[in-house]
């Protein structure tokens, strides 16, 4: 057996020496790429005229000059929050710079780098660019700022109803709604209108579901070629926001006002057993429903145009008016059915700016944020060509309907949104969702063993007990 | 000219960026999974309540998980199902890639060019091709008398349609890898053995029973390692084509793993689910290879 080799004293040292330079290396570059912080302090002068392309007022400014970033979407169309209001705000107060700082255009990855953000109280981010869905999580860990003083209750009731109740979690309010979506019923008003038949909006008295059955198996006969109802109901984030809408479309819900599971009461069963009836008895959605996803199923409404109601999100109006569409001109919007005694129900979504607790500029912060989501600025994005905008108003106001036609049946139907489960662990509750609710359309359990699954899933998940809703 | 090592040069510092490597990205994280999966930690939660230790009790939520065992199950199937159709399959394209023939270059080009796709292009793609209507698979099924309507059936939409569509595309992306390893094993038998058992009269089928079944063994043992880690670690195909659906059927092991970290942001039981994973594919492959050293020393 070999000797082993001793180590040579100088090589050693050499090593010892190029590991101690290395950490030094390190340290600086750590604490050249964080400095120290500086407290700066603010003080508030006057109103601020604007004369910029949006005209609104600013109730406080700092003298210092001070640099605030904003997490952004990677692809704004109308680089509004790129490029236009970083500008815009620059004209009405130079004091407060604004970044931008695109997120990850993956929705997990941005979602990730929030959290991950927001968790570590880092002062890098002052404005989080928040889903509907992350609203209770942000607020449940204090990673956000509670925004009751530029949002109170007389301004929250100018917003769409459900951006508001999503982002309101233990009585206060942790981001101000800007981006706005929702589920509706597109369809071909050129078939419909041929064969007289109205579409309801929720102001009126609407359809049922078994007439909007009765009316698609009529339709189906008819029209051999196109598929009289055409939905994404792939195994994904669509199937909670559907179930959410035919779920509370007949009063139900997924936790009872005390917070206990009432998914599995009847109301729930009778809703899943008619979606279940939808896709398996009645058969008038498009063949591959179970599998096909949401673009696609758009393609095959606007560009192939086969078929005759649709649902999808607000965006389909916008894709309907370009070059690869069949159905330019031919197409409108309408109101979910609903079950007797009822109301439809349209999921809604959308993002919210809410500001990080960990921010070193919470009051400039704040200040942006009131200005950008302004009935003004949000006016001024949308006649720009950005994102729709989460002020309820904006749907009637005339200059708005003159860009975005169906604005006015969007005021009507966003009276109408519901939110998806508030919960702080809502994408593993989705997951559940997605798992019972897909499992039972493609005939793996009934109704019943499906939302009683899934209660148990909840109950574990949460810890909240079963509501007296719910009759065993 | 290259220089020797003097006597007395410490060698073992040229070996540090190696160890160096394999402690960092292999043994730290894994020690790191270890921890986590005896300590309660969810990226949701307050830190405060994260970083405690719970012991077994990772472990315990795991096995009681009916996902969990749902998705075992479904592995060893998809498993079993993938690496068996694409040893298969290999065997039969490399077969053919071992013959002299015109073209037989371009074949073996056009051979390898599944393996060249990125999984999640693959997953789209298998996911048009099964698209009622306009999903050329769906014609084929249909021409091969498999099914009535080609513009409404949908494979993806049934549990056992969509389990077979992810081993079948499972296989198409797998077999070009496998195919060249059992190509390498096929050109490595000598050529003498053949012409030797013609000689005696052997036709094809006795010639591939007594040649080149026993010489190729260890390539086809090698073939299925390499599958059955696939299966252990495949995740983008499966998500792309059926996220795990209809309902949970095709919800395999890695999926589970990704929901888990992921969707739950359970990083305990995410933990507890990676160690798991960790033993189950060294207990499996452990006895695999040892057959292969075994075949391998006898021969």
């Amino acid at each position: 057996m070999s000797e082993p080799k001793k180590v040579d004293r100088r090589n050693f040292i050499y090593a010892g020496l190029g590991a101690v330079a290395l950490i030094a290396i390190g340290a600086v570059a750590y604490v050249a790429m964080n400095p120290p912080v500086v407290t700066q302090t603010v003080t508030t002068s006057t109103t601020v005229p604007t004369t910029s392309v949006v005209t609104t007022t600013v109730p406080t400014t700092s003298p210092t000059s001070i640099t605030i970033h904003q997490f952004i979407h990677a692809n704004d169309p109308a680089r509004q929050y790129e490029v236009a209001m970083p500008a815009a705000w620059a004209k009405v107060n130079p004091n407060i710079r604004v970044v931008p700082i695109k997120m990850p255009s993956g929705y997990t990855e941005g979602e990730l780098l929030e959290v991950n953000t927001a968790k570590a109280r880092s002062p890098d981010i002052d404005i989080f660019n928040i889903d509907v869905i992350w609203g209770p999580l942000f607020a449940d860990n204090l990673w956000v700022e509670p925004l009751d003083d530029i949002l109170p209750p007389s301004e929250q009731s100018k917003f769409i109803p459900a951006m508001i109740d999503s982002m309101t979690w233990n009585k206060h309010i942790w981001a101000v709604p800007w981006m706005y979506d929702q589920g509706a019923l597109w369809y071909r008003k050129d078939i419909l209108d041929e064969e007289g038949i109205k579409v309801p909006t929720v102001s009126e008295p609407g359809w049922t579901w078994d007439e909007f059955i009765s009316i698609c198996e009529n339709l189906k006969e008819k029209y051999p070629d196109l598929a009289p109802y055409i939905v994404d109901q792939f195994k994904y984030e669509e199937i909670s926001c559907i179930w959410t809408e035919i779920l509370a479309s007949n009063g139900g819900a997924f936790f009872d006002e005390d917070g206990l599971i009432r998914v599995n009461d009847s109301q729930g069963v009778e809703a899943l057993q008619k979606w279940y009836d939808m896709v398996n008895k009645h058969k008038i959605f498009q063949p591959g429903t179970l599998s096909m996803q949401l673009d696609p199923a758009r393609v095959m409404f606007v560009d192939d145009a086969k078929g005759i109601f649709h649902r999808n999100w607000n965006y389909v109006w916008g894709t309907s008016l370009e070059a690869t569409s069949k159905v330019k001109g031919k197409i409108w919007v309408g109101a979910f059915p609903h079950f007797p005694g009822h109301q439809s129900a349209h999921c809604e979504g959308g993002w919210n700016w809410a500001i990080s607790a960990g921010s070193l500029h919470k009051k400039e912060a704040k200040e942006y944020v009131k200005w950008l989501t302004s009935y003004d600025v949000m006016k001024a994005i949308m006649l720009a060509g950005g994102y729709s905008q989460a002020r309820i108003d904006l749907y009637n106001d005339p200059d708005i309907q003159k860009v975005w036609e169906p604005a006015g049946v969007y005021y009507n139907l966003a009276k109408y949104t519901v939110s998806r489960p508030k919960h702080p662990l809502y994408l593993q509750i989705s997951s559940f969702i997605q798992d019972r609710i897909h499992g039972c359309l493609s005939g793996l359990s009934t109704p019943k063993e499906a939302l009683d699954g899934l209660a148990d899933d909840l109950a574990k998940l949460t810890g909240a007990g079963i509501s007296p809703l719910v009759k065993k | 000219m290259q220089s020797k090592p003097r006597i007395g040069e410490p060698l073992y510092l040229y070996f540090l960026p190696a160890i160096a490597f394999v402690g960092v990205f292999l043994l730290a994280s894994i020690g790191d999974i270890i921890y986590l999966s005896f300590h309660y930690f969810r990226l949701a939660s307050p830190l405060q309540e994260n970083g405690i230790f719970v012991g077994f009790q990772n472990y315990w939520n795991l096995l009681t998980d009916g996902r969990f065992q749902q998705s075992l199950l479904t592995t060893v199937l998809f498993g079993l199902a993938s690496s068996a159709g694409t040893v298969l399959l290999g065997l039969a394209v490399a077969l053919l890639a071992n013959q002299s023939f015109k073209g037989n270059s371009f074949y073996v080009a056009i051979m390898v060019l599944p393996w060249a796709v990125a999984n999640v292009v693959a997953g789209r793609q298998w996911s048009f091709l099964l698209q009622p209507g306009m999903g050329l698979a769906n014609y084929f099924l249909f021409y091969l008398g498999i099914i009535a309507d080609p513009l409404k059936f949908s494979a993806l939409s049934t549990p056992l349609g969509a389990f077979s569509a992810i081993v079948v595309a499972t296989i198409w992306k797998s077999t070009p890898f496998i195919a060249l390893i059992l190509l390498a094993g096929l050109q490595s038998i000598p050529r003498e053995l053949y012409d030797a058992s013609e000689v005696d009269g052997a036709g094809m089928f006795s010639k591939f029973r007594y040649i080149t079944y026993p010489l190729l063994t260890p390539f086809v043992n090698i073939g299925l390692l390499f599958c059955g880690l696939g299966a252990m670690g495949s995740l983008d195909i499966v998500y792309i084509m059926t996220n795990g659906g209809p309902g949970t059927s095709t919800n395999i092991f890695p999926l589970f793993l990704y929901k888990t970290y992921f969707m739950a942001w359970d990083f305990g039981l995410g933990g507890a689910a990676s160690v798991f994973l960790m033993i189950f594919t060294m207990i499996t492959f452990f006895f695999l290879v040892r057959s292969l050293i075994k075949y391998v020393v006898r021969m």
